[in-house]
């Protein structure tokens, strides 16, 4: 309820004449109100803009009226909300850009008793202030708390935001508050389409309404549809990162993949076409055995021609002996001792004959032993050690040969086993094998690779594994599911209490705006219908009429009987949510008949006068209002003309 | 190799009387009036004859100290001399093995000398030196002299023991006459000198053999005698 305007400023439309600085003061209360003029360009929708700055925080934009902008300088608005008065302040450093002051006293003629601006007096105490940033946020505060308003969460799509695969925009919470709720009080004009407030997004225009109506949980359940509707689009959002994610491991791995295909091809020709290993290493092995029987051979070759050898030796020796002895016995043994060895002394030829005859020595007289020399037993004795020798030499020539032969069998089978070992080598360190080596290596890597940019952790190795779960993003996982289905069902619930409150009220709202609607002029109206879609659900001439499709003139009329209408149902259940004040700017403008003007600025009046706390404040130039208001409920110019 | 070992005293015999023609000194003139008659050389001092009967009898022994001379002169002779026994089956075929005794290698000739002194192909003698010690003089008769030349010429067995006692005489006079070096050079052999008293003196022909073989190496890289 605003009770006085107060508007200080200098006006400058280039024509002096007109300019110079201005006051307004205008003094208000409840009912219908009228600023009029006869002409146009009066500043009537310039007053009804300062206003709505002072109420709203924020210039209503369907008031604004570029020129005059910058000619306020000061507005002060007396106002009554909630049972408290308050006066709102607001200084003009630049256009459109106030600081504000909020005031406040026990009771309202405190407030208006001030003169101007002056902003202290008995009982007058300053609340709060704002630098124009905070303006809008100061005042809105103060209007949902006196009016016991929650703010509005919409769940709306970004500007410009693609739609994704599942045809979702990517959207975020907006949050309306009081400067949106102020279109149940400033209506948007004849033009909109939208039946109350900034947007049809959400179902705004349903939303306000059940605010307005006082519908318990009306603002939580935006709240929680639009929470629930944030979770869902972070969960999608999730889901399409890990699904980019997994694209983009793909293709990283796709080339990859490629690469190790190719790789394995080639080792699978590469293996191919490798040589028999197999056979060289049998080979190997073969020439080893063989190795190893001739190095046996050998020795035993060898021992036995050392055998042979010492057996031999042993012949020689006893050869050489026996014809050693053979000799000296012949040489020595003839000879006949000519002295004693022992005395020196002579033997005489006497004792050499005893030896003849009595076969006694002539040295020490004993029998001389029996003649074993046999000249022919000796030499068949020699003869025989010399075949004996013979067969030795024989022997060891033999076995010579023998060990010489195994020697060269060795010598060959060494041979053939260095050869194999080093043809086994050479395949081994041969250029195929390196190559088949390499390759095999590539192939190793290449699934190392792709194991990690795939991200498969099946069949793969511990230490792999422990990276790729660092890497891998985990997908939303139950916890934000349960968050989910928790706001899904607190939706459902509270989304039931309030349709069924709406319900019941809708069916009262919409019997009054069909009321107030025939009043105010709509022809044709058979019945309204509004739903908890937002849809009136109009029939007209026994046809379904959709808000858009009346006429400019005729939306402004549902509008108005719309908002009401909702002011009137609230009122009379005692719901004080809506401060009762309507502002309208020019409701008759496109109106062509005369007559239809008249009477809608009739049922205006009345509306105004009968419902109790209701304030309108109307502009017209329109003739009818002379007639139909009182003189004290008109705001009017000199002669008609310039407020300002 | 002492199972093969016969004490034949007439082989024992044969050997000392070509190494005393070998290594006796013609007696001179005029004739000493100890000199037996008919002597054409002397040995003085038995233990040298028993030492020189060593090195007959160890080819290997000679061998090696033909090595030990190569090192100290040089000559190539020694070391070809050495190569001549030591590539041969010399030192198993020729040796006669002997026992070890005190004072060197020493053994009971008086059976072999009595073979020889009976027909008067060597006499023996003992006198005093100068220095009172009884010496024990080997003189060749010429009796003994023809049956040495007969032997040699007839009988390559034999031949073989007066080439090699020469060889033996000349090594010995190289190093001096003295019985005291003579028996250095045995002790030397450290096989020979650990073998214990009663032993058989044991074969050192496969390290002689050995160290032919090295110092033929040497040689041919011109390593020996700088």
């Amino acid at each position: 309820m605003v009770h006085r305007l107060y508007c200080e400023g200098v006006k400058r439309t280039g024509t002096t004449a007109k300019d110079g600085p201005f006051t307004l003061d205008i003094p208000l209360g409840p009912g219908p109100w009228v600023i009029a003029s006869e002409i146009n360009s009066a500043g009537k929708s310039s007053v009804l803009w300062a206003l709505s700055f002072a109420l709203r925080g924020e210039g209503f934009a369907g008031f604004r009226r570029p020129e005059t902008v910058g000619w306020f300088h000061y507005v002060r608005a007396d106002i009554e909300v909630g049972g408290v008065a308050a006066s709102v302040r607001l200084t003009f450093e630049r256009p459109g850009r106030p600081h504000a002051r909020l005031l406040s006293a026990d009771a309202l003629p405190a407030l208006l008793a001030l003169e101007g601006r002056s902003d202290e007096g008995p009982g007058v105490r300053v609340v709060s202030e704002a630098e124009p940033p905070e303006v809008e946020a100061l005042i809105s505060r103060f209007m949902m708390d006196r009016l016991g308003l929650r703010p509005i969460s919409v769940w709306t799509a970004e500007p410009g935001a693609p739609k994704g695969e599942d045809g979702q925009r990517d959207s975020t919470e907006q949050v309306h508050s009081w400067p949106s709720f102020f279109y149940a009080l400033a209506l948007n004009s004849a033009n909109d389409t939208i039946l109350l407030g900034p947007t049809t997004v959400g179902q705004l225009p349903v939303r306000l309404m059940q605010l307005f109506l006082n519908v318990p949980y009306a603002s939580e359940l935006t709240r929680l549809v639009t929470a629930r509707k944030a979770e869902l689009q972070e969960g999608s959002r999730i889901a399409r990162r890990a699904d980019e994610d997994t694209r983009a491991r793909e293709q990283k791995a796709e080339p990859l993949r490629a690469a190790l295909v190719d790789a394995q091809q080639r080792l699978r020709g590469l293996r191919d076409a490798q040589p028999d290993i197999t056979a060289l290493l049998q080979a190997v092995e073969r020439a080893a055995a063989q190795v190893v029987a001739c190095q046996d051979a050998h020795q035993i070759a060898a021992g036995q021609l050392e055998a042979a050898r010492k057996n031999r030796l042993t012949d020689q020796r006893a050869a050489r002996r026996a014809r050693q002895s053979s000799a000296a016995r012949l040489l020595l043994g003839a000879l006949d001792p000519e002295a004693c060895p022992r005395c020196d002394h002579d033997i005489d030829d006497a004792r050499r004959a005893i030896e003849d005859t009595d076969h006694r020595c002539s040295v020490c007289a004993n029998p001389l032993p029996e003649e074993p020399d046999d000249p022919e037993a000796a030499q068949a004795a020699l003869t025989r050690i010399d075949d004996r020798l013979a067969a030795s030499q024989a022997a060891e020539t033999r076995s010579k040969a023998a060990a010489d032969q195994a020697i060269l069998m060795l010598k060959r089978a060494r041979t053939a086993y260095a050869e194999a070992t080093a043809a086994l080598a050479a395949v081994r360190s041969g250029e195929a094998f390196t190559l088949l080596e390499q390759t095999q290596k590539e192939v190793s890597q290449l699934q190392g690779a792709l194991t990690l940019a795939a991200g498969e952790t099946t069949g793969v190795l511990p230490a792999l594994a422990a990276v790729l779960s660092e890497h891998v993003a985990q997908p939303a996982g139950p916890q934000s599911l349960t968050d989910e289905r928790v706001l899904a069902v607190a939706t459902e619930v509270v989304k039931e209490v309030v349709d069924t409150h709406s319900r019941a009220l809708f069916t009262e709202l919409n019997g009054e705006i069909l009321s107030i609607a025939q009043a105010l002029g709509v022809t044709n109206l058979g019945s309204v219908n509004l739903n908890l879609a937002g849809h009136l659900n109009a029939i007209k001439s026994g046809a379904k009429h959709p808000y858009a499709s009346f006429s400019p003139v005729d939306r402004l009329r549902m509008r108005i009987a719309a908002v009401v209408g909702m002011v009137r149902v609230g009122r009379r259940r005692g719901i004080a949510s809506h401060p009762g004040l309507l502002l309208v700017d020019a409701p008759t403008a496109d109106e062509v008949v005369p007559e239809t003007a008249r009477q809608v600025i009739q049922t205006l009046y009345d509306t105004g006068n009968d419902i109790p706390g209701i304030q309108m404040i109307i502009t017209s130039i329109e003739s009818a209002v002379w007639d139909i208001f009182p003189k004290d409920r008109i705001v009017t110019g000199v002669n008609g003309r310039e407020l300002f | 190799m002492s199972a093969d070992f016969e004490s034949d005293r007439f082989s024992d015999a044969i050997r000392l009387l070509l190494l005393i023609a070998a290594v006796a000194n013609p007696v001179g003139t005029p004739v000493g009036t100890d000199v037996p008659a008919n002597a054409v050389a002397v040995v003085h001092v038995e233990s040298r004859l028993q030492k020189l009967d060593f090195w007959l009898r160890n080819p290997d022994y000679l061998a090696d100290e033909l090595l030990n001379d190569y090192e100290r002169s040089g000559e190539t002779i020694l070391l070809d001399l050495a190569g001549q026994i030591l590539d041969s089956d010399e030192p198993e075929v020729c040796a006669i093995p002997m026992l070890r005794y005190l004072f060197g290698a020493f053994e009971y000739l008086d059976q072999a000398l009595s073979v020889l002194a009976a027909p008067r192909l060597v006499v023996v003698r003992q006198h005093r030196s100068q220095t009172r010690v009884i010496q024990d003089s080997y003189y060749l008769t010429g009796k003994g002299r023809q049956i040495a030349d007969q032997a040699t010429a007839q009988f390559p067995e034999l031949a073989w023991y007066t080439e090699r006692a020469l060889l033996v005489r000349a090594l010995a006079e190289a190093t001096g006459h003295t019985a005291l070096a003579l028996r250095k050079r045995q002790y030397l052999q450290r096989d020979y000198a650990q073998t214990p008293l009663g032993e058989t003196i044991p074969s050192i022909a496969d390290r002689a053999r050995e160290r032919l073989t090295a110092l033929r190496e040497a040689t041919s890289q011109g390593a020996v005698h700088e």
